[in-house]
């Protein structure tokens, strides 16, 4: 066994990495495996709470999930209707995924992983590592996340508790349309964005998905829009959370 | 089925990386975290292609909102984790700007340790303008 162990990461460019700390599986709501989980609790149908191995430092850490469409002999595979959503009512020792359209289904499989930064009091610089990607042992790769983010649009909070790493400022454009602003320009616009978000729902905050952030080809070197969209429109959610993936900025 | 050219390799190998070689990366505090195996931002439609990807060796057009994609490398068991999302099927537009995740990839369960799916459903199977995907290893 080999590591490594630093207080902070960087990529050659000097932005700050990030990595993933709790990545999960979620089994017909019925078991929970993956790194760093600590715990699997059946919340009832459709919500899963899934405690962290580690305390995190912070509450609003991200938390990026996608789920199976539920049991259909037509559609084995997937649909994302029917997909989790990012829970704002986590704590630092839990979250809550949950499968969710007009109502909570259980799915065949979740999965989801969590960003923060673990080491966002230090304040300094000392102890970083400036790598662009990681390879195991065994030849496989691995690559750094250059930012993250858990936003509320409700109540437009997206700097309080450490929502955000990576992320110089978020802007509210419209309802259910903000705009992220890197804290570093990306290679260029082709970066992976996996967000998720929370439904909404008028009379109280319902958890859910469908609710929720997609993939946006609107998007620049150094920002990034997020919608959050469905059939009824665009609105607010009162948590979006999601990571941004990409290649070393050009030297 | 479609490949990376020695090109696209070389020019990948030129550009100024530092990489390291570990079985775990840990905080100061000795908190293991763990990378990203593998991620895509893909256009479903149209002939579909890479916009960008870390990881991956081929994809392949199945079917319409129907892709498969080869790993560069061999996951140790197929319970890795799938992240997606996807953008709304229906061309941008003033209002929407085109995004919703109601047409978006699902983490799929027909998978094996080399390949994994990824299909853009609702009513019936779509295409996606862009998909993104991120891959961790259990």
């Amino acid at each position: 066994m080999s590591f490594i162990r630093c207080m902070r990461y960087a990529k050659t460019g000097g932005q700050h990495s990030f990595l993933a700390v709790t990545t999960v599986t979620v089994l017909n709501n019925s078991s929970a495996s993956g790194n760093n989980v600590g715990g699997f609790t059946d919340n009832g149908v459709g919500r899963a709470e899934i405690n962290n191995y580690y305390t995190m430092p912070i509450t609003y850490y991200a938390v990026c999930a996608s789920g199976l469409y539920p049991t259909s002999s037509t559609y084995p595979a997937m649909r994302a209707k029917y997909s989790s959503g990012t829970d704002p009512g986590k704590t630092s020792s839990s979250f809550e995924i949950t499968s969710y359209n007009s109502g909570y289904n259980d799915t065949a499989r979740i999965d989801a992983y969590t960003l923060c930064d673990l080491d966002n009091t230090s304040g300094d610089d000392v102890g970083v590592l400036q790598v662009d990607e990681m390879e195991d042992l065994s030849g496989n790769p691995g690559y750094f996340a250059d930012a993250w983010y858990s936003l509320d649009m409700a109540t437009s909070d997206w700097e309080s508790s450490g929502r955000r790493t990576g992320i110089s400022s978020m802007t509210d454009e419209a309802v259910g349309k903000w705009d992220a602003v890197f804290m570093f320009p990306l290679k260029n616009t082709t970066y992976c964005n996996t967000p998720t978000a929370h439904y909404f729902n008028a009379a109280s905050y319902s958890i859910g998905a469908r609710y929720m952030v997609g993939a946006d080809f609107w998007r620049k070197s150094w920002m990034v829009n997020l919608d959050n969209y469905d059939d009824g429109g665009v609105r607010d959610t009162p948590q979006a959370c999601g990571g941004i993936w990409s290649g070393p900025a050009e030297a | 089925m479609v490949g990376f050219g020695q090109d696209q390799q070389r020019h990948s190998e030129d550009n100024l990386m530092a990489k390291i070689i570990v079985n775990a990366i840990q905080t100061n505090g000795a908190t293991t975290m763990y990378p990203t195996n593998a991620y895509l931002t893909y256009k479903g439609t149209g002939i579909p292609e890479f916009l960008e990807q870390r990881g991956l060796s081929s994809h392949t057009d199945n079917s319409t909102g129907n892709y498969s994609f080869t790993m560069a490398f061999t996951m140790a068991n197929v319970n890795y984790a799938i992240q997606s999302r996807g953008q709304y099927r229906i061309p941008i537009n003033a209002t929407y700007r085109g995004m919703s995740a109601d047409y978006c990839p699902g983490p799929d369960k027909d998978r094996s340790t080399t390949t994994f799916r990824q299909q853009n459903y609702d009513g019936g199977f779509v295409d996606s303008p862009i998909f993104c995907t991120n891959i961790f290893e259990p």
